[in-house]
C-alpha cells in the first residue's frame, strides 16, 4: 500500500533575489511498513524532502500524495489536520515542550486529537512503556538524558498511531551508543507495530539500520537501493 | 482543547517566574492608580455637588428676569419685593421646601487701615437661611448670627487674609439698593469654616435685619433659595415653576444649581476626559508589557511553536495559548491592582490627604477643602479589573500572530 508519493517534486528557496534550488524532479513512492533512510551531504535536499513528506512545506513544483490525499490544493488547517492524523515527527534536538512532564507532553498529542482523559492516561502509560521509559514519566526534559528526551520524542510521533513517522537526524544530538538504541527502538516499532518510518542522516552507522536507502546528491535522488545487510535487532 | 491549552498556558506563565511577576506589577501599578485616582475624583465630584447645594446655591433659587441674566455681577437694583418674598416663603411650604431669602453686596472689606478685600456680604435671615445652608454647622469660633444680629459672620480664610478676631471691627465699604455708597462698621460675632472653597473665599454674612436699614432692603431680597426635602431637583422646581404662575409671579424665574455652579459642571465633564487619560495611559502600560513580554516568549519559543503545529495543532489554538498566557498576566496584574488600589484607597477615604499648603489659595473649580478624601467606587474596580485582562489578552495577539505567521520549518530551524 502506497503511502507517500512524490511526483516530480521540486523546490526552490529565495534568498533575497537569488534562487536556490533544494530539491529537483524528485519521483519516490514509499510503502506502508518501510524503514527507509534518506542520505546524503549536508545540503543536499534530505530536510526539504522530510518537510514536503510531512506538510510542513509545500513545493514549488510537482505534487506530492500523502494516503490518497494530494496534499498541493489543502488549506493551512487542512495541512495541520492531515499531520495531526496520519505524521509523526522526531526532530534532532527533541523539541519537547520543557514546562511538560515526559507524561504529559505525550498525553498533550492526544489532546490535539480531543481524546478522553482516561483513554489519554491508559495510552500514554502503555507508549511510555514502550520506548523503555517507565518510571521517568514525571521528570520533566531538563530532567532526562538526551536518549531519553529523544525516547520521549520518539514517543510523541508514535502516541497517535501514525501512518508514517519522519525523523530528521534523530541521532544525530546523541551520543553513538544511545543513537543505536534509539534506532534499534524504531526498527524494533517497524517491525512489530507496522510502523512506516522515513529517517534523514548522513552517519553511516545509522544507514545500515535502513532496509532502503535513498540516496540524495544536490537535490537530486541518485540511488535507491534495498539495504540487504542483515542487522541484529537488539531487543529493548 | 481550550482547557488543555488553558492549563498549558498558565504552565507557561511558570517559565520565568520574575519577568511574569514584573510584568504583572506594572499592570497592577496602572490599574491601582486608576482604582485610586478615580476613587478621588468621585469624591471630589460628588462633595463638590453636596457643596455646590448645601453652602454655595441650595438645590435652586428663585430672582428676577433680569438678576438671572446678569447675576455674575450680582446687581441689587432688580430685587423681589417683601410681598413677593413673603409669597415665595408660602410657596416654600406648600411644597415642603425650605427657603432662604438673600441679597449679595459686593463689597471691599478691611481691618484696621489695611487695604480692603473683595468679598461678598450676604443679607440674610439667620433662622431661615440656617435650614437651607450648612453655614450654622460650620461655625468654629463664636456664633451663628441672630435674626436681630448687628455683626458680621466672617469666614476662617477671611480672618486669616484680614488678620481679624472675633469682637475686631471691620470696615464694610458697598453701596446700597438705591446704588448710594455705604460704610459700615461691623463687629465680628462668629468665625465659618466650610469644606467649599468659594464661599469661604468669597462670603461674609449679616442679617437681613440690619441689611433692611443700613443697605435699604427694606424687606426686599435679589434671591430666594430653596432646599428640596429629598436629593430630587425636577418635581420640586416644576412644582415651584407652576405655583409662580399661580401667584402671578411671572416676573420671577428660577435657576438650579447645575446653572450656578456651570464652572464645576464643566470641570466634571473634562474630569471624565482626564479618567480617559488615565486608561489610555494604562493601556500603554499594559501594552508595553504584555507586547514586549509576550515578543519573548513567542522568540524563546519558536521551536515549540514549530513543534506545536507540526503535531497538527491549528494556529488558532497556537494563538489562543499565547492569548490565555497574557490573560494569566492580566489576571495576575489586575488582581495586584486591586489589592493595591484598595489599600491606596481605604488610605485617602479614612485619612486623606492634606493639600493645605499646595492649594491654599488655589481654586481649581471643584467644591472641595484642601483635604482630598476619596470614595469607593466597585463598579470602576470590577471595570478596572475586566479592563485589565481584556486588554492583556488583546495586545497579546500582536505577538502570538508573529508566532503563526512564520513558516513552520523557520520556526524549527531556529536556534
Amino acid at each position: 500500500m502506497t503511502i507517500v508519493e512524490c511526483r516530480n517534486v521540486s523546490k526552490e528557496y529565495k534568498l533575497g533575489k537569488i534562487i536556490v534550488p533544494a530539491l529537483k524532479d524528485i519521483n519516490l513512492t514509499v510503502t506502508k511498513g518501510e524503514f527507509t533512510a534518506i542520505v546524503g551531504p549536508s545540503g543536499s535536499g534530505k530536510t526539504t524532502l522530510l518537510n514536503l513528506i510531512g506538510c510542513l512545506d509545500t513545493p514549488t513544483e510537482g505534487e506530492i500524495i500523502l494516503n490518497g490525499i494530494i496534499v498541493k490544493n489543502q488549506k493551512k488547517d487542512q495541512l495541520a489536520d492531515i499531520r495531526r492524523e496520519n505524521i509523526g515527527f522526531v526532530f534532532q534536538t527533541f523539541n519537547l515542550i520543557p514546562v511538560l512532564t515526559a507524561f504529559e507532553n505525550i498525553e498533550f498529542v492526544l489532546t490535539l486529537k480531543e481524546y478522553d482523559k482516561k483513554k489519554r492516561q491508559e495510552l500514554t502509560l502503555k507508549m511510555l512503556e514502550k520506548v523503555g521509559l517507565k518510571g521517568l514519566e514525571n521528570r520533566k526534559p531538563s530532567e532526562l538524558s538526551g536518549g531519553q528526551q529523544q525516547r520521549v520524542a520518539i514517543a510523541l510521533a508514535l502516541i497517535k498511531s501514525p501512518t508514517l513517522v519522519l525523523a530528521d537526524e534523530p541521532t544525530a544530538n546523541l551520543d553513538s551508543k544511545t543513537g543505536e538504541s534509539i534506532m534499534n527502538l524504531m526498527r524494533d516499532l517497524n517491525e512489530k507495530e507496522g510502523v512506516t518510518f522515513i529517517f534523514s542522516t548522513h552517519d553511516e552507522k545509522v544507514m545500515k539500520f535502513a532496509r532502503r536507502i535513498i540516496k540524495l546528491h544536490d537535490g537530486k535522488i541518485v540511488d535507491d537501493i534495498k539495504n540487504d545487510q542483515e542487522y541484529n535487532c537488539s531487543v529493548i | 482543547m481550550i482547557k488543555n491549552i488553558i492549563a498549558l498556558s498558565f504552565k507557561n506563565l511558570k517559565r520565568h517566574t520574575k519577568r511574569t511577576v514584573i510584568t504583572s506589577i506594572a499592570i497592577g501599578v496602572g490599574i491601582a492608580m486608576l482604582i485610586w485616582v478615580d476613587g478621588i475624583l468621585k469624591w471630589a465630584d460628588d462633595e463638590s455637588k453636596r457643596n455646590l447645594i448645601g453652602y454655595e446655591n441650595g438645590n435652586f433659587l428663585v430672582c428676577t428676569k433680569e438678576f438671572k441674566e446678569d447675576r455674575k455681577n450680582l446687581p441689587v437694583d432688580t430685587v423681589i419685593s417683601k410681598e413677593d418674598v413673603k409669597k415665595l416663603l408660602r410657596i416654600a411650604k406648600e411644597t415642603s421646601c425650605f427657603a432662604s431669602p438673600r441679597t449679595g453686596f459686593r463689597s471691599m472689606v478691611s481691618f484696621n487701615r489695611s487695604f480692603g478685600m473683595p468679598y461678598i456680604v450676604y443679607a440674610i435671615t439667620p433662622s431661615l437661611d440656617s435650614k437651607v445652608f450648612k453655614i450654622k454647622d460650620s461655625i468654629v469660633e463664636g456664633e451663628y448670627l441672630r435674626d436681630d444680629s448687628d455683626g458680621i459672620l466672617i469666614s476662617s480664610y477671611c480672618k486669616r487674609e484680614l488678620e481679624v478676631g472675633l469682637g475686631d471691627y471691620l470696615t464694610v465699604e458697598t453701596r446700597t439698593r438705591y446704588n448710594t455708597y455705604q460704610v459700615l462698621n461691623l463687629k465680628v460675632v462668629g468665625i465659618y469654616e466650610t469644606p467649599d472653597p468659594v464661599v469661604d473665599r468669597n462670603q461674609l454674612f449679616v442679617s437681613s435685619k440690619l441689611a433692611d436699614k443700613d443697605l435699604q432692603t427694606e424687606g426686599t431680597a435679589t434671591m430666594v433659595v430653596f432646599k428640596t426635602p429629598t436629593e430630587k431637583n425636577m418635581p420640586y422646581l416644576n412644582q415651584v415653576k407652576n405655583l409662580l404662575k399661580k401667584y402671578k409671579l411671572s416676573y420671577l424665574t428660577t435657576i438650579t444649581w447645575q446653572e450656578m455652579g456651570a464652572d464645576y459642571l464643566t470641570l466634571s465633564k473634562t474630569k471624565k476626559g482626564g479618567s480617559g487619560i488615565i486608561i489610555l495611559f494604562i493601556f500603554v502600560i499594559v501594552a508595553v508589557g504584555i507586547v514586549n513580554t509576550m515578543l519573548m516568549a513567542v522568540f524563546e519559543r519558536m521551536k515549540e511553536i514549530g513543534m506545536l503545529r507540526a503535531l497538527g495543532m491549528r494556529d488558532k489554538y497556537v494563538l489562543w495559548s499565547f492569548i490565555f498566557e497574557s490573560a494569566g498576566i492580566g489576571i495576575l496584574g489586575s488582581i495586584i491592582g486591586l489589592i493595591l488600589g484598595i489599600i491606596l484607597n481605604a488610605y485617602t477615604v479614612y485619612i486623606g490627604i492634606d493639600f493645605s499648603s499646595a492649594m491654599k489659595d488655589m481654586n481649581i473649580g471643584y467644591r472641595v477643602g484642601t483635604i482630598w478624601y476619596s470614595e469607593w467606587n466597585p463598579k470602576m474596580m470590577i471595570m478596572a479589573v475586566i479592563f485589565g485582562v481584556m486588554i492583556s489578552m488583546l495586545v497579546s495577539i500582536i505577538p502570538a500572530r508573529k508566532a503563526i505567521k512564520m513558516e513552520i520549518t523557520d520556526t524549527l530551524r531556529v536556534e
